[in-house]
């Protein structure tokens, strides 16, 4: 949509731009948030309170507006209209309202194309749907807002995954075994063998298995033991012993192995 | 002049890390398959009847590239049919996944069994023995954690059951 103001500036809403019929020697480019600001105040001519302005021109289409950032831009566009020898393009009425100049007169020269930003939120129709704003220095657009979003959750899913690989990487974490029993007989298990119930019978039945089984032992052997929980696991009890001699630096070397499926 | 803002230039960023994780992961995990485990063991194993059914035997356990395995048992039985000698050859596809800093699993999802000519020893007795890793399911699954460099320890999901020595050709992480 293109207008004619005061009879010597073109203003095109839908590239942003101000110029004179001079080849381009004072066209001037406006931002996204002051093209969409200067559109919505020429489509609505009057008076109108500033929180309608911030309403309709930032957070209608995503942005985050502030009395500040309305401050800013309508200096962008006195400064911008003050070039060409306009002044005061909007102006403050009282109450802190605004208003397009009303001395200012305009001209609509080509109303054939919608505007990108302002259309979109007040027509909806998919026709008419603004096409993906482009960011002008540090002007911030709704969209981008989900983009971070999106970004978050993408990164948090890679540092999740890295870490996964990160923690299955690497050799095997030896078992660490705990000594049950010493002298004479040294006796292991792992924190996740004894159960605590079992705990206070544990070397009881350690015994009582080596003694079925008539197992002896000498220097340099040692005993790895696991007892079930019955009451964990249906009154069937597991039990398993391992004998193991050393050899070489290999405490584990050779180990016989002693299984029950239920121990009585 | 035209920039990106700062939700894009982050979705970028992430996008770039994910593709890294991925990487790192894939490379971890399918093309560093550190899982082939060669080892042998003996056993002396006690079944439903802890006086009359059990085994003495001893194990090699074979869990080679490409998921491809084998279990081989031999020693004797003891049942109602008497001391009688048992040689079994287990066939099976396997595949294996770190579960934690200090265990692997190795789950073996078919397996087919066949006995020499020479082994009498009931089928029960070793049914006994195979089920005995049962995942609770058809499959098997044991858990492999590294007691040494030349050392692991094997167990089922109710019990430690073998301490193996690791042969040459064992690629563990």
């Amino acid at each position: 949509m293109k207008y004619k103001i005061n009879a010597f500036l073109i203003y095109d809403a839908t590239e942003g731009s101000l110029k004179l019929d001079d080849g381009g020697k004072s066209d001037s480019q406006l931002t996204i948030t002051a093209n969409a600001l200067l559109f919505f105040m020429i489509q609505h001519p009057g008076v109108i309170s500033r929180d309608t302005v911030m309403l309709r021109v930032w957070e209608d289409n995503g942005l985050m507006s502030s009395n500040s950032n309305l401050n800013q831009y309508l200096s962008i566009l006195r400064k911008a209209f003050r070039r060409y020898g306009i002044e005061n393009v909007i102006v403050t009425v009282a109450r802190g309202r605004l208003e397009i100049n009303p001395e200012l007169a305009l001209e609509v020269i080509d109303d054939s194309l919608l505007h990108p930003v302002i259309h979109a939120s007040e027509q909806g129709s998919p026709a008419e749907v603004a096409p993906e704003p482009e960011l002008v220095g540090a002007d911030p657009t709704g969209n981008d807002r989900y983009w971070g979003y999106a970004g978050a959750m993408i990164s948090l899913l890679a540092i999740a995954l890295i870490g996964w690989s990160w923690s299955n990487n690497g050799s095997l974490t030896p078992l660490v075994f705990t000594p049950v029993a010493q002298e004479p007989i040294e006796v292991l298990s792992t924190d996740a063998m004894i159960n605590p119930r079992m705990r206070e019978n544990y070397l009881k039945n350690f015994i009582a298995v080596k003694e079925k089984k008539n197992i002896k032992y000498d220097k340099d052997e040692r005993f790895l033991f696991f007892y079930g929980d019955k009451l964990q696991s249906n009154g069937l009890g597991r039990t398993f012993l391992t004998h193991c001699a050393k050899h070489q630096d290999n405490t584990f070397s050779y180990c016989d192995n002693y299984f029950y499926y239920s121990w009585k | 002049m035209k920039t990106l803002g700062w939700g894009r230039r982050l979705f970028a960023v992430s996008i770039i890390l994910l593709l890294v994780s991925l990487f790192i992961t894939v490379k971890q995990n399918i093309i560093r398959r550190d899982d082939i485990l060669n080892c042998s063991t003996k056993a002396i194993m006690h079944f439903e009847d802890t006086v009359t059914e059990s085994v003495n035997v001893h194990i090699h356990f074979n869990f080679n590239a490409k998921g491809k395995g084998s279990i081989v048992v031999e020693g004797y039985s003891d049942s109602e049919a008497g001391w009688l000698y048992l040689q079994r050859y287990v066939q099976f596809d396997y595949n294996s996944k770190r579960v934690s800093p200090s265990a692997r699993y190795y789950q073996i999802n078919r397996w087919v069994s066949s006995k020499s000519s020479i082994d009498q020893s009931p089928d029960v007795i070793f049914d006994y023995f195979m089920r005995e890793m049962s995942d609770s399911h058809d499959g098997l699954q044991l858990a492999m954690e590294k007691i040494n460099a030349d050392t692991v320890l094997l167990s089922s999901i109710n019990s430690p059951l073998f301490i193996c020595a690791l042969k040459p050709g064992s690629q563990l992480e």
